[in-house]
């Protein structure tokens, strides 16, 4: 499949190759087959002509009057037309969000980073927001180490105490960030954690790890709302279909939403799959994303980034008490 | 006019007008892409110009357009160019306003470009509050903990007024001993008796010494044996056929391969290489039947279930023997079921077969008979007018249940009775409940 980035020029030539294989293929009926006959053609060819100089004339002159586009470097070659996201109001008090990958890359970890931001500068009132990150590349560039809630964790196998609020990163927006490390979180430790979390922050957003079935059955049961980070690729359809098996089974089709992530244009999931998702977020290619990810910067607060639009809409319906500065400014 | 001449202006007229006045690509949801341009949300219909953002450079502009007139067709051409005029300028509008507003502020501190002072004074001039100062936990003064021994003596006394002193031992047992398990085979008089432990860790307990390790050493025997228990416990009296126990441990390979396979392994198992006292239990029936003999052997899964479905044929206050049993079984399975199972089925059968939905169901009935305990804890309370004491309880479980409207209904019953009436409200609030 092409990507976005080719598949504009490729339909622009395609468009012209068409268009003049289909004059060819008319100069040769009317000079070969004798004609295109008055029967066929409703018009005259004069009043065609004259119709078609005006549109012509048309074309020049609004070209002439209105400018050439300013230029935008981070504005997509092609726009895809998304639907807007459509997500449950998490009404509990400190409402937990997973956010589980469908396959490595997703974006899920700078997912779980942004909404945290985002609902911290989002709403009128203070929150305080956390954010659980597994390390990695994202992790590294905000200056995060998982080691002290591994030691910590280590050192609290049965129960938890506050301390563990003390091991969050305080982030320059006001919310929160702890990293988890490789194989330091499971569903007993989720478990223990939680409550202590609720009693600290205002949201907790859980890049949940993918490798340990309990712990993701534990994160699904105790969260108000999992959302599935999905790309538009045959893998993340395939897993995607099992968990819209699994969903349907367990009868969780009102906390479980479907993100899409970096859609361009077309994608392999069919109407069939999307209809098993009651909620969906669909985010799309974003380059604003992988440079503030680079620099370790929240994209959900650069005016250039398309993908922000969508993260307020869904912090909005989330958390319903958010006002946006547009709302504001109205 | 020649004929010729005629039929040739007669074709380019044709191939004029179709290919001015209409477009030549799929244009789905074209309502909404005009909406969205109109709107300001959407930069173009549904494309950038072929050369736009390179450097200006007339012709090429010329070309790039004329693409687009010919893609789309003049008119709906027309449209889109004038709506995404008024984008541009709408966009700008907005991209004003958002560079005067909070996020551009958070962003220009996160680029350090204000500092931490300048950024709460110019959210108060905007109205908004500062940013949250970093959680910290709340200071507890330090209080000197009750030794062992005086523990164990107010214990072991029998109490002047009975059941209310008994209960309260065992109420204080449940709040402070989060996670711990009870040592069970302490109570256990006959060293034969298998003691199988599942929450929180594997043991499997024979008088002092515990098999469990031995057994994990060895990933598949490990997997058969531990799938012959959950087998036990999810389907007591249920009949497994080797075969079906080859498809679990081999699933997707040939019939005669996974025979072979389980035959080889039971083998193996049957001769030394998981601890005999394990090894015995596997039971091989004449008629093509495998199971795990559970006779003289305790699990504490089916403690737990046996005193929750005891405490449910006396119903109503609880005896305060029960309530001990409650307390106890409570305590020793608070952790989760059989947590090595996730990693050990991983390993040996890529979490192909059913068994890890076995294993599933398994923790989320253990977890609703913790609930139903709790819960009949709670009502024990309530029926004694202490409500403080039921609250906590019934926190707990909501903690675990967060969802569970009958559980939150109920400790909103909790904290009326306890005089904490606002407590109730925001729980109501919270929940969604009716006043």
């Amino acid at each position: 499949m092409l990507s976005a980035s080719r598949r504009s020029p490729a339909i622009r030539i395609g468009t012209i190759a068409i268009s003049l294989l289909g004059l060819a293929v008319l100069l040769s009926a009317a000079l070969v087959g004798g004609g295109i006959g008055a029967r066929v053609l409703a018009l005259a060819w004069l009043p065609a002509l004259v119709i078609a100089v005006l549109l012509a004339t048309m074309a020049v002159a609004v070209g002439w009057a209105f400018p050439w586009p300013a230029a935008d470097p981070y504005a997509p070659a092609e726009e895809p037309l998304l639907p807007q996201p459509i997500l449950p109001a998490c009404h509990r008090k400190s409402p937990m969000i997973v956010l589980h990958a469908l396959e490595p890359g997703s974006g899920s970890s700078t997912l779980a980073f942004n909404l945290a931001v985002g609902a911290t500068v989002q709403g009128s009132e203070q929150r305080r927001p956390l954010a659980l990150l597994r390390a990695g590349e994202l992790t590294d560039r905000l200056g995060l180490d998982p080691a002290p809630l591994s030691s910590f964790l280590a050192a609290h196998p049965v129960s938890v105490d506050d301390a563990l609020v003390e091991l969050a990163e305080r982030h320059v927006c006001g919310c929160e960030l702890l990293v988890i490390g490789d194989g330091d979180l499971n569903g007993q430790r989720l478990r223990l954690l939680l409550p202590v979390l609720r009693r600290f922050y205002d949201l907790i957003a859980l890049d949940c790890p993918t490798d340990d079935r309990w712990l993701t059955d534990v994160a699904v049961e105790v969260a108000d709302l999992t959302l599935l980070v999905a790309q538009p690729s045959t893998r993340s359809a395939s897993q995607a279909a099992a968990w819209g098996a699994r969903v349907w089974d367990r009868g969780i089709e009102g906390k479980i939403a479907l993100g899409l992530n970096r859609v361009a244009g077309r994608t392999p999931f069919h109407d069939s799959l999307l209809r098993e998702f009651r909620h969906q977020i669909w985010i799309p290619e974003d380059r604003v994303i992988a440079e503030s990810d680079r620099e370790g910067l929240p994209w959900v607060l650069r005016w250039e980034s398309s993908a922000r639009r969508v993260t307020e809409t869904a912090l909005e319906q989330l958390l319903p008490k958010t006002r946006t500065e547009a709302g504001d400014a109205a | 006019m020649p004929p010729e001449a005629v039929r040739l202006l007669e074709a380019m007229s044709l191939w004029l007008l179709v290919g001015l006045a209409l477009p030549k690509r799929r244009l789905p949801g074209l309502r909404g892409r005009l909406t969205g341009l109109a709107g300001g949300e959407r930069r173009w219909l549904c494309a950038a110009p072929l050369s736009w953002g390179r450097t200006a450079v007339q012709r090429r502009r010329l070309v790039a357009e004329s693409l687009r007139v010919v893609e789309l067709g003049v008119p709906l051409w027309v449209v889109a160019r004038v709506l995404e005029e008024r984008s541009a300028r709408r966009r700008l509008e907005a991209k004003a306003l958002w560079m005067d507003g909070r996020s551009a502020l958070f962003y220009s501190r996160t680029t350090e470009r204000i500092s931490e002072q300048e950024l709460s004074d110019r959210l108060a001039l905007l109205g908004y509050p500062p940013p949250e100062a970093k959680a910290m936990p709340l200071l507890t003064a330090r209080r000197p903990t009750l030794p062992l021994d005086w523990w164990a003596e107010t214990h072991s006394e029998v109490p002047a007024n009975g059941e209310a002193s008994d209960e309260a031992t065992a109420e204080s047992d449940l709040l402070v001993a989060t996670g711990n398990a009870v040592d069970l085979a302490s109570h256990l008089p006959d060293p034969n008796l298998l003691s199988i432990r599942t929450f929180g860790r594997l043991q499997l307990l024979l008088g002092d010494q515990d098999f469990s390790e031995q057994l994990l050493r060895k990933p598949v025997p490990a997997f058969i044996w531990l799938f012959l228990l959950v087998r036990a416990l999810a389907r007591p009296g249920d009949r497994l056929t080797r075969s079906e126990l080859a498809e679990e441990l081999t699933p997707g390979l040939a019939p005669e391969r996974q025979r072979k396979r389980l035959r080889d392994r039971l083998s193996d198992m049957l001769h030394g290489e998981i601890p005999t006292e394990l090894a015995t239990r596997i039971i091989l029936q004449s008629d093509e039947c495998v199971s795990l003999d559970l006779g003289h052997a305790t699990s504490d899964f089916d403690r737990l279930v046996r005193i929750s479905r005891e405490r449910n044929v006396m119903d109503g206050l609880l005896a305060p023997d029960q309530t001990a049993d409650v307390v106890d079984v409570l305590a020793s399975t608070e952790a989760e079921f059989l947590p090595e199972w996730d990693r050990l089925e991983e390993q040996v059968t890529g979490a192909r077969g059913s068994a890890g939905e076995m294993v599933r169901q398994l923790r989320v009935a253990a977890e609703s008979e913790r609930i139903g305990l709790l819960e009949a804890l709670a009502a024990n309370h309530l029926a004694r007018r202490e409500a403080d004491r039921a609250a906590s309880i019934l926190e707990r479980a909501l903690e675990r249940r967060p969802h569970h409207e009958g559980l939150a209904r109920k400790l909103v019953a909790a904290y009326m009775q306890a005089g904490q009436t606002g407590r109730a409200a925001d729980l109501q609030r919270l929940h969604g409940l009716e006043s």
